[in-house]
């Protein structure tokens, strides 16, 4: 009694399991989905949020970098332009101003002969390439033999030709005026301001714009009487400035709408020289000067209404400013490509972070979803734990049954199960199918088969077994889950199967289907009481069970396997042995099925009941069966079993003690070793051995493994132990071990020789 | 069934075994051989005329005996040993330790 309230209480832990498990499985509908979605959005949100910040800041320091970058460099290239150029005009200006100079003297000489003036002004112009026109502006009435104006003059025609000449007439009273006197009265030479040459000088061509260098010329007494005017042109500081900037921007501003260029104004804010030739000698912008504070610098200014950036440097000779005008756009075009570039990187960046946050939040995010794969997991390998420890084939003594199950479980874990076991020369087996699938069922089927187990210690019919288990389910469980079940209890001896269906499938007894009684599942209704019934099987019946798995399999076009075709099958070939008549089955179902996938788990079970005949064995019959403690106060028991089942069995005195000696060195040995409770012996003699099953439900032990210790070393000399099992070899004919169930089985064989 | 007698004559003690010296029997050998511990002047001598049957817990008390007299200088003698017993002694070692006479 109280081992049964033990047994409840167990069941009543499992079953609490079970209900917890089936409320956790059926918590996580929509609303649980919604949450977990929202959760993942929310933190992939964020996640984008952050990287999005970064990513604006970097661009925002790139772009500083890169644009502060490009002007450095920008300005690097232009101040170096400006000093080259610099440079260039510099030495044009003091090669023209060093021709003057150096002359003075030698007019000055022959200022008495007015007519070598005109030999003066053609050798200047002829050694000095630079000086386009030289001329001599005396002062009015200077010579009176030659006039009132008098103004000798050599310069190089568009053809390059020198031509010597008087040009008083190009002279007018302007010439002659303020300016004049101002530029007689200095007493250093100096530069004027560019001006476009007198069309009378350029003929058909385009005046050319020039700058001339004055100089006073004195007489003996030192009175100034006339300016040497020695003509620059700056045509080629034009060609050049247009050509270089050129070349600059075909290298840097390609293809930009406002590109740089280049001009010099004077100190009086006048283009000296710009690329559009319209331009020249009109005043530039008032306020672009005043941006240009130094001699020398960077400003950045709106120049014509586009943004630009100023580089200036004057020269101080002719205080003129050479100014690049770099419209921002073209400077940062480069850097502007490289920023598009690097923008295109992070936008794809941050696309492909995006993908990889939804993936991984979502496998993090999702822990229920995990747990459940985790627990469905565990339960599956411990389904598959289970199925391992469901027995395979009966290790029957005497043959008197041939027994094969299996059970091919479906994709997810299942609730079926089967189980067997000898008891008393008694087959006790079961069959059955938990409703419903997953977790819960495959809980529930070990609870049923745990609780078979336990009930067929005590109970003796299979309506008791089935009985009591329908009233513990139902009394623990509230779950609703019901179990079909087949209970059979087979007397080897006899034949007589006592069983229960308990809404299960018909068995097949022999091809005929076994007639059972509509009971209810176990587990739908505690007060159901449950009716046995009874029948008698030939020798060689083959019974035949199985769950609806089988007869309820589906090809591809939804068609079910079938009941008919089941019992056909079983029908056709009732003299296959169990373990054809299952994989004939299993083969069946499996080609039926095809593709389609297997929706529940498949379990068959086949027995065949062989009279136990013969002139050996029906001596032995009841006798045969020996249950004892492990314990040395029953192994008195032992000797009479053994020598009776010898003998009957015809061995002879010699043998008999023979093995008497085996059995009774093996159950010391579990009584002493193996920590059992219960062993039971069994005799039986097939063909011609008398076998003696040793049954215990100790630690497990094969006494059949080889032994290391040398037996012909004298006994005390030797390590002690094994001296049991070796009798145990050295004393019968055969030995054969399995672990079964939890269970030792050792077969000790002994041939028996006829008189 | 298992009876073990002894006696003492000069300088030997004398065990007379009859029956089955297995397991059920240990504890009753055990009880019965335990003068031979108590000396260490003697040989023994056991009689196993009668003796109809042992197994491996006789031999191991038998073992215990050869011991312990062995450790005194002196000897241990079976007499009688039947085909079926004496093959249980021979194929566990044990016959090489004792003198045997018929």
């Amino acid at each position: 009694m109280v081992e049964r309230c033990k047994l409840r209480k167990q069941i009543k832990k499992q079953l609490e399991v079970l209900n917890f498990q089936f409320f956790c499985v059926s918590l996580s509908p929509d609303n649980l989905c919604d949450m977990l979605k929202s959760l993942s959005a929310r933190l992939t949100f964020r996640i984008m949020a952050v990287v999005l910040v970064m990513m604006v800041v970097i661009a925002g320091v790139v772009n500083y970098t890169v644009r502060e970058y490009m002007l450095d460099e920008a300005k690097e290239r232009y101040l170096g332009f400006l000093l080259e150029n610099r440079q260039e005009i510099r030495r044009r200006l003091s090669d023209v101003y060093v021709a003057a100079e150096n002359n003075v003297d030698d007019i000055e000489r022959d200022i008495d002969n007015p007519d070598r003036m005109f030999d003066h002004m053609e050798r200047i112009v002829r050694q000095n390439r630079p000086i386009v026109c030289c001329a001599l502006l005396f002062k009015h009435d200077y010579y009176p033999s030659k006039g009132k104006v008098f103004v000798p003059c050599a310069r190089r025609d568009s053809t390059d030709r020198l031509v010597v000449s008087r040009i008083d007439s190009t002279y007018n009273s302007y010439f002659y005026g303020e300016w004049f006197q101002n530029q007689l009265k200095a007493d250093h030479g100096c530069w004027t301001k560019p001006y476009f040459e007198s069309q009378l000088f350029a003929g058909d061509e385009e005046p050319r714009l020039l700058t001339t260098y004055t100089v006073p010329i004195h007489d003996h007494d030192g009175h100034p009487v006339a300016l040497l005017c020695a003509d620059m042109s700056l045509e080629w500081l034009r060609g050049k400035m247009v050509e270089d900037i050129r070349s600059i921007n075909n290298h840097y501003e390609k293809g930009c709408r406002h590109q740089s260029y280049f001009f010099i104004i004077d100190k009086d804010g006048n283009y000296v020289v710009h690329p559009n030739k319209e331009l020249m000698l009109t005043p530039f912008d008032e306020k672009v000067g005043k941006a240009m504070s130094a001699h020398r610098g960077t400003c950045k200014t709106e120049v014509d209404g586009v943004k630009s950036w100023l580089y200036y440097r004057s020269i101080k000779f002719v205080k003129w400013t050479m100014v690049i005008v770099a419209p921002e756009d073209a400077l940062l075009a480069n850097a502007r490509g490289l920023y598009i570039i690097i923008l295109l990187v992070m936008i794809l960046g941050l696309v492909v972070i995006y993908f990889i946050c939804r993936r991984l939040i979502k496998g993090i995010a999702d822990p229920v979803a995990m747990q459940k794969a985790n627990l469905e997991h565990e339960l599956k390998i411990a389904n598959g734990i289970q199925m391992a420890m469901l027995p395979k084939t009966l290790n029957s003594p005497s043959g008197a049954v041939d027994l094969y199950a299996a059970l091919t479980p479906a994709r997810d874990v299942g609730g079926d199960l089967y189980d067997f076991f000898l008891r008393d020369n008694r087959l006790f087996f079961c069959i059955g199918d938990v409703s419903g699938k997953g977790v819960p069922a495959a809980l529930m089927m070990a609870v049923v088969r745990a609780m078979f187990r336990s009930e067929t210690r005590r109970a003796d019919s299979a309506a008791a077994i089935v009985d009591t288990m329908n009233r513990s389910i139902c009394e623990e469980s509230t779950a609703g889950y019901f179990v079909t079940m087949f209970v059979g209890i087979l007397d080897l001896t006899t034949g007589h199967l006592d069983y229960c269906n308990a809404g299960h499938e018909q068995p097949i007894v022999t091809g005929q289907p076994l007639e059972v009684i509509l009971n209810l599942p176990v587990g739908a209704l505690s007060d159901w009481n449950y009716e046995g019934q009874q029948t008698q099987l030939q020798p060689g019946d083959i019974l035949f069970l199985y769950t609806d798995g089988l007869s309820e399999a589906k090809n591809t076009a939804g068609e079910l396997f079938g009941r008919k075709h089941v019992k056909d099958l079983a029908t056709e070939h009732t003299t296959d042995s169990p373990q054809q008549l299952v994989e004939l089955m299993e083969t069946e179902v499996h080609r039926y099925v095809d593709d389609a996938e297997q929706s529940d788990d498949i379990t068959l079970l086949a027995i065949r009941w062989q009279s136990q005949g013969g002139s050996h064995s029906s001596r032995l019959s009841s006798t045969s069966h020996l249950s004892m403690s492990a314990s040395m106060d029953d192994i008195g028991a032992l000797e009479p079993f053994v020598t009776q089942a010898a003998q009957q069995a015809g061995l002879d005195d010699r043998e008999t003690k023979r093995l008497r000696l085996a059995v009774e060195e093996a159950v010391a040995n579990v009584i002493n070793h193996g920590q059992a409770t219960a062993i039971t012996l069994l005799a039986s003699v097939e063909d011609n051995q008398l076998v003696l099953t040793v049954d215990d439900d100790g630690l497990p032990f094969d006494p059949t493994a080889d032994s290391t210790t040398d037996f012909t070393v004298p006994a005390d000399q030797r390590p002690p132990g094994g001296l049991g099992i070796m009798y145990l070899h050295k004393m019968t004919d055969g030995l054969d071990y399995q672990r079964v169930d939890g269970h030792n089985v050792l077969r000790i064989i002994k041939t028996i020789h006829k008189k | 069934m298992f009876k073990i007698t002894s006696s003492e004559q000069i300088g030997k003690l004398v065990f007379n075994l009859v029956g089955d010296l297995d397991n059920v029997a240990s504890t009753e050998a055990a009880r019965g051989f335990e003068p031979v511990f108590e000396r260490t002047d003697c040989d023994v001598l056991i009689d196993c005329t009668e003796l109809n049957y042992i197994s491996s817990s006789g031999l191991r008390i038998l073992l215990n005996i050869y011991k312990h007299t062995r450790s005194n200088h002196h000897l241990v003698t079976l007499k009688g040993l039947s085909d079926d017993v004496r093959e249980v002694f021979v194929l566990g070692g044990f016959l090489q330790l004792f003198l045997t006479e018929d």
